[in-house]
């Protein structure tokens, strides 16, 4: 064999590898640790999308639409009521919903809804950055 | 997708099949290419168990980064490199030294066929020749890479790929002359 030969011959011994005995066992392993790798994804961006949706169901019961610069326009009147009607009837019905989960009373204590947002927010954005530094220091 | 579907599927198109979150086809993908990706790391010298759990980890970081294979070299060539680091930083983590220490002096000998046991002729290698070599020609990582990765001078590095290659190309054809082997290493 030439010595050009040698290194391909080299490279392609290292490629082929008899094909083991455990290999379907090995295959399960990998296919395990997907499946396992997706619930925790799933469960994780459940959780946070139900603690998302409380804290906006919790932001529409307080929603009011201001129209005091449009008083005088015709009709705005009767639009405001009826809106704050619907409002209303929609703001009942959310509150029995969160009554019924129990997380109607739900207080953060003395943080406010712009805190809570700029919080979730900063805890995303270090979760994110701690996955590409995990993500580049394995490979 | 049934599994008989994908078998004759090339790795590009499961490759990309996986990038879409098809955990079957990636499955294909690892029946494929475990074995060889699952050698190279007991040839550098991981012990069974462990070269199992890194391959294992290494498949899951390709399947997350699947969508950046594009068929430039071949999937099983690109999953071994993975694996290759993941075993260096395992390597690092537990503080192991590269030892210099000559390998056993075991026969090893060329089938009348002319194929040869790469794992018996590895072994009468130096751990540091072994994992130079398999870096370079299992993993293909070049040498200033693997001199970067073992915190090894480029020279050194060069060297013992070079004395590995020599004993390799020994077993395999042990009347080939010097002039042959020193023509022969790359940078």
């Amino acid at each position: 064999m030439s010595a050009d030969e040698f290194d391909p011959f080299i490279e392609r011994a290292f490629e082929r590898a008899a094909p083991m005995a455990d290999t379907p066992l090995f295959v399960a392993g990998v296919e395990t640790r997907l499946q396992s790798g997706a619930r925790w994804r799933a469960a994780g961006l459940g959780v946070a999308g139900a603690f998302g949706g409380v804290l906006a169901l919790r932001e529409m019961l307080s929603l009011d639409v201001d129209l005091s610069g449009a008083d005088n326009v015709p009709g705005v009147q009767m639009a405001e009521s009826a809106s704050r009607s619907v409002n209303m009837d929609v703001a009942t019905a959310i509150h029995g919903v969160l009554e019924n989960w129990g997380v109607a009373d739900l207080t953060l204590g003395g943080v406010g809804s712009m805190q809570m947002f700029w919080i979730a927010a900063g805890a995303l954005v270090a979760l994110a950055l701690a996955g590409v530094v995990r993500l580049s220091q394995d490979v | 997708m049934t599994r008989s579907g994908l078998s004759d599927r090339h790795d590009v198109e499961l490759a990309a099949l996986a990038a879409a979150s098809d955990r079957a086809a990636f499955g294909e993908l690892v029946r494929r290419h475990s074995s060889s990706v699952r050698a190279l790391l007991r040839r550098m010298g991981a012990q069974p168990a462990l070269a199992d759990d890194i391959a294992q980890d290494a498949f899951i970081v390709a399947f997350e980064r699947s969508a950046e294979f594009r068929g430039e070299g071949t999937f099983s060539a690109w999953v071994r490199r993975i694996a290759a680091r993941l075993y260096l930083k395992r390597r690092d983590k537990e503080a192991r030294y590269v030892s210099e220490d000559a390998a056993g002096d075991e026969a090893v000998s060329v089938d009348p066929l002319g194929r040869f046991d790469l794992d018996a002729a590895l072994q009468t290698l130096s751990e540091v020749e072994r994992l130079c070599v398999s870096l370079g020609h299992g993993a293909g990582m070049t040498h200033p890479e693997i001199a970067t990765a073992l915190n090894l001078p480029l020279g050194t590095v060069k060297s013992h790929v070079k004395r590995g290659l020599d004993k390799l190309r020994q077993i395999l054809d042990p009347g080939m002359g010097e002039s042959g082997r020193a023509s022969h290493v790359s940078g």
